[in-house]
C-alpha cells in the first residue's frame, strides 16, 4: 500500500517537475526525512532529482564521504525525462560537510543545484537529552589494540517506558574485524541521569584485522511504541493495536589499530596466554591403536588468522591426524582451547613427542612470548610383548632390572628398573667450604695482582716523594748532626740534597754537575764562588781528621742552614 | 687373634649379602605383584624394603596412583626424582604433573634437560668437576694459554657453577606435598588472614619452621600453613 502510494506521489512529483528543466539535491535518512545532523556512521541518503534530457552529471563535496551503494530511477512523462540518483552513503569522520552543488547539462545548459549541510556528531542527539525514552550506547573495552587483539564490544539498548517494544537492533559495518559469535540478550537496569532505565545488552567479541584508526559505525535500534492520540474515543482500548515505529541510532567508536612489532617466527596468536599443557590419553599404546593428543592452550586471545597449532616433531613410530578443536573454562574461569589429535603407534618402543610451541604476542606486556610444553613419551608395545611382560616371573624380573625395559601393560604407568633399588649414600662438599675452594684461586690472584699493584705505585712514587721532602729531610739531617757534632756528615747531606731534588743518583752529583746547576738556576759569579768554598769545607771535613772538624765547626753549621735556605729558594 | 678378625669380616659380608638379597627380592615381588595388578601387595613389598632406591620409591608412587592415593604417589615420586636416571625423570615429571595439573615448575626445556641429565649424578661429582675446571681456568690465565683455551674453560667454568648451585638448591630446598587442601595464612596462626589455599597433592617449598608450622612458598603464594597437614618429601 504504501509502495503504491509512493509511486503516486513520484509520477506526480514528476509531472509537476515535468513543466520546467532543473536539478535539486536534498540529504534525507534512510526513512526519508530530510537530515540537517548524523552520527558517525549513521547511514543517510543524498538525492539528486533531475528533470530533462541530461548528460555529464556530476556530484560535488563528497570526497570526504563514503558512497556505500547508488542507485538511479529514471521516469519519463510527455517525453519529459526525470531522473533520481540515490547515494546511500555514511561519514566516518566528525566534522561539518557541504555536499553538492550537483551539476548536469540538461537540454544543453548546464545547470547547478543548491548545497546541503551535514554536521556530523560523536554523539546522537537523543543520547544527550536527559529525558529520552530511548536510546542506544556503544561501548568498547578498549580504544587502542594491536592487530588481531581482543576487543569486547558492548551495544545496550536504554528504556524508561514499559510499553516500549524493541523490535531489532541493526548492527553497523564491522568487516574491518573479525567477529566472534554473538550473545543472546541480556536484561538489566541501570540509573542514567537519575532516572531509572531498562536496558538490553548485546555483546560480542572481535578482532581488527588491519592497522590504522578503524570507525565502527553507530549501531541502529527499532523499536515501537503506542500511538497516543483521542481519536478512538471511547474505543481508546483499541490504542494498543497502533503502534508508531521509531528508530534510534547509538555513538560511533573510533578504535586505533596498531601493527605488531616485526616477527622473523611463526605466530600463533595475539592475546594473553597463561600456559600450554599436552596430555595424553595413555602414554602407553599398543601397534596399531590409537591415542588422544590434547595440547591446551590457557588464557585469552585471538587463535584465527595466525599460524594453526599443530602437532610437530612425531616421531617415525607414530603417526598423528588432526582431530577436533574447541574452547572450553577452566577452574579458574580462564580460557581454555584445546586441540586434539589422535596419535596411532606404528612401531614398538619408546618414542618422545618433542617439546611443543606456542608463540603469541603478549598484549599485557607489548611481546612475543613462547610457550612450551614438556616433552611426552609414549610408550607403544607390540602386541606378543605386552603378553610376554604381564607372565614374567622373578627370574625374568632380574634379567629386566639389567634391561631396563619393563612396562606394566594393565594400566599404562611404567616401572622403574632403570634406577637403583637401594638407598645410595650421596656426599657433598659443604656450601660454605665449596665457596672458599671457588674464593681461593681468586684470592691468591686478587693478592698478587695487589701486591705487583702497590710494589709498581712504589716504585713510580719515590723520586717524586724523595725530591718533594728532600729540602725537610735535608735541614732534619743537619740538626741531627749538629747535636751529633758529626760535621763529617754534611758532605753526603748535600749530595743527597741535590741528587733528591734534580732525581739523578749520587754518583752523577759531581762538583762540576752541581754548579752547573747553580748556574742554570742564575746564581752570580760570586755566588757560586762562595758555594765553592762551602762544598770544599765540607768535602775537607768529611774526609778530615777530628783537629781539622773542630776548627771548621763553628761556622760551617751556620753556613750549611743558609746554603739550604738559599737553596730552597733556587732549587 | 688375626683368625677372631677374620672371622667377624666374613660374617660382617655375609650379612650384607644375605641383607641385600632379601631387599632385591623384595623389590621383585613387588614388581611381580604390580604387574599382575596386585598393587596393595606390591607395595607391601616395597614398603618392607629398609633403604629405599629411587627406583623402589618410584614403584611405590605407581601402586599408590593405581590405589588412587595421589598425594602419597606424588610424595613418592619426588623422592624418587630426586636421584633418578634420565628416562625415569622424564616418566616421573610427567606423571607429577599429571596429579599436579598447574605444575609449571619447568617450562624451560634446556632447564628440564640439564637437570633430567645431571639428577643421577651426585652433588660431590658436580663439585669436583667445577672446581677442577674453575682451577684449570686460573692456570691457564696464568700460563696465558691461547684465548679460545680461556673463554671455553671461563664458560664451563660458568655453567658447572650455576649447575652445583642449582643442584644445592635442588637437594637443600625442602619440599613436602599436600595431603588435603591447605589453608595459607599470612601468618603461623590461624587468627591470621587466609591469603590462599594449597591444593591436595601439590608440591611447596618449606622456607622456614615454627612450633607446628611451616612457612611455604607456593607458585606465587608464601604464607604459613599447618605442619601436619604436610608431607615431606
Amino acid at each position: 500500500m504504501e509502495k503504491i502510494v509512493g509511486r503516486i506521489v513520484f509520477a506526480f512529483v514528476c509531472s509537476v517537475s515535468s513543466a520546467y528543466a532543473g536539478i535539486s539535491l536534498r540529504v534525507v535518512d534512510v526513512q526519508g526525512v530530510p537530515l540537517k545532523q548524523a552520527v558517525i556512521g549513521e547511514q543517510f541518503n543524498i538525492q539528486v532529482v533531475t528533470s530533462g534530457q541530461m548528460n555529464d552529471f556530476q556530484l560535488d563535496g563528497i570526497d570526504r564521504i563514503k558512497i556505500i551503494g547508488k542507485n538511479t530511477i529514471s521516469h519519463s512523462v510527455n517525453n519529459n525525462v526525470t531522473y533520481k540518483y540515490v547515494f546511500l552513503a555514511r561519514c566516518d569522520e566528525l566534522g561539518s560537510y557541504t555536499i553538492g552543488p550537483a551539476t548536469a547539462t540538461i537540454n544543453g545548459t548546464v545547470e547547478r543545484s543548491d548545497v546541503a549541510q551535514l554536521d556530523v556528531v560523536a554523539e546522537p542527539p537523543a543520547a544527550k537529552n536527559e529525558v529520552s525514552t530511548a536510546f542506544l550506547r556503544l561501548n568498547t573495552d578498549k580504544k587502542r589494540v594491536v592487530i588481531g587483539e581482543e576487543i569486547k564490544g558492548t551495544v545496550r539498548f536504554y528504556c524508561c517506558k514499559d510499553d516500549l517494544t524493541l523490535d531489532q537492533i541493526s548492527k553497523s559495518d564491522l568487516t574491518e574485524f573479525e567477529v566472534d559469535a554473538f550473545t543472546e540478550p541480556q536484561y538489566g537496569k541501570e540509573m542514567v541521569n537519575g532516572l531509572e532505565y531498562n536496558y538490553i545488552e548485546v555483546t560480542w567479541t572481535m578482532a581488527a584485522k588491519k592497522a590504522g584508526s578503524i570507525t565502527i559505525p553507530a549501531w541502529s535500534a527499532h523499536y515501537s511504541v503506542p500511538l497516543l492520540d483521542s481519536t478512538f474515543g471511547p474505543f481508546r482500548f483499541m490504542q494498543s493495536l497502533q503502534r508508531q515505529q521509531k528508530r534510534v541510532y547509538s555513538n560511533a567508536l573510533q578504535i586505533e589499530v596498531v601493527p605488531l612489532p616485526q616477527f622473523g617466527g611463526k605466530l600463533h596468536g595475539v592475546g594473553t596466554f597463561e600456559d600450554m599443557n599436552i596430555h595424553a590419553s595413555s602414554q602407553v599404546t599398543k601397534e596399531g591403536e590409537a591415542n588422544v593428543i590434547r595440547i591446551d592452550i590457557i588464557g585469552e586471545g585471538t587463535l584465527t588468522g595466525y599460524e594453526p597449532v599443530q602437532l610437530t616433531g612425531v616421531p617415525e613410530g607414530l603417526k598423528s591426524y588432526e582431530s577436533k578443536q574447541y574452547t572450553d573454562v577452566c577452574q579458574n574461569g580462564l580460557k581454555k582451547t584445546s586441540y586434539e589429535y589422535i596419535v596411532q603407534g606404528l612401531k614398538a618402543g619408546d618414542w618422545e613427542i618433542p617439546a611443543q610451541c606456542f608463540t603469541y604476542f603478549d598484549v599485557a606486556r607489548k611481546e612475543y612470548v613462547t610457550h612450551k610444553t614438556m616433552p611426552l613419551i609414549i610408550t607403544v608395545l607390540s602386541q606378543p610383548g605386552l603378553k610376554t611382560v604381564v607372565a614374567t616371573n622373578i627370574a625374568s624380573d632380574t634379567q629386566e632390572v639389567e634391561s631396563g625395559d619393563t612396562v606394566d601393560g594393565a594400566n599404562g604407568m611404567r616401572l622403574s628398573t632403570h634406577g637403583v633399588w637401594y638407598a645410595q649414600q650421596y656426599r657433598e662438599i659443604p656450601s660454605q667450604l665449596f665457596l672458599i675452594f671457588l674464593a681461593l684461586p681468586l684470592t691468591v690472584f686478587g693478592f698478587g695482582g695487589m701486591r705487583s699493584w702497590y710494589a709498581t705505585r712504589q716504585e713510580r712514587r719515590e723520586p717524586m716523594m724523595r725530591k718533594k721532602y728532600a729540602h725537610a729531610r735535608a735541614y732534619k739531617a743537619v740538626c741531627d748532626a749538629e747535636k751529633r757534632k758529626a760535621y763529617h756528615e754534611l758532605y753526603p747531606i748535600f749530595v743527597e740534597y741535590f741528587a733528591s731534588r734534580t732525581e739523578s743518583s749520587i754518583p752523577e752529583c759531581s762538583d762540576d754537575a752541581i754548579i752547573v746547576l747553580l748556574r742554570e738556576k742564575g746564581l752570580s759569579q760570586d755566588d757560586i764562588a762562595a758555594w765553592q768554598r762551602f762544598f770544599t769545607d765540607i768535602m775537607r771535613l768529611a774526609y778530615a781528621g777530628s783537629g781539622q772538624q773542630s776548627k771548621l765547626s763553628h761556622d760551617i753549621i751556620r753556613r750549611s742552614y743558609e746554603w739550604l735556605e738559599r737553596l730552597k729558594g733556587v732549587l | 687373634m688375626m683368625n677372631r678378625y677374620l672371622l667377624m669380616l666374613c660374617a660382617m659380608i655375609c650379612s650384607m649379602i644375605l641383607y641385600g638379597t632379601s631387599n632385591q627380592e623384595l623389590f621383585l615381588k613387588g614388581n611381580k605383584a604390580y604387574r599382575a595388578g596386585a598393587y596393595q601387595e606390591a607395595l607391601d613389598h616395597y614398603e618392607q624394603i629398609a633403604q629405599k632406591g629411587d627406583a623402589v620409591w618410584h614403584n611405590m608412587g605407581n601402586c599408590y596412583a593405581q590405589l588412587e592415593r595421589p598425594v602419597d604417589a606424588c610424595v613418592c615420586w619426588q623422592r624418587a626424582q630426586q636421584h633418578a636416571v634420565y628416562d625415569d625423570y622424564c616418566t616421573l615429571h610427567t606423571q607429577i604433573a599429571a596429579v599436579d595439573q598447574e605444575s609449571d615448575t619447568m617450562n624451560q626445556s634446556w632447564l628440564f634437560w640439564v637437570r633430567a641429565h645431571t639428577a643421577s649424578y651426585s652433588l660431590l661429582i658436580v663439585q669436583l668437576i667445577t672446581l677442577l675446571i674453575w682451577f684449570s681456568l686460573f692456570i691457564a690465565i696464568k700460563k696465558r694459554l691461547h684465548w679460545f683455551a680461556i673463554v671455553t674453560l671461563m664458560i664451563l667454568s660458568v655453567f658447572f657453577i650455576w649447575l652445583s648451585i642449582d643442584k644445592q638448591g635442588q637437594w637443600c630446598r625442602n619440599y613436602a606435598v599436600a595431603s588435603e587442601e591447605i589453608p595459607v595464612y599470612v601468618g603461623p596462626n590461624m587468627a591470621y588472614h587466609q591469603q590462599g589455599v594449597v591444593r591436595p597433592a601439590h608440591v611447596v617449598s618449606i622456607t622456614a619452621e615454627r612450633e607446628g608450622w611451616y612457612k611455604i612458598a607456593y607458585k606465587e603464594l608464601a604464607g604459613w600453613v599447618q605442619a601436619d597437614k604436610l608431607i615431606k618429601v
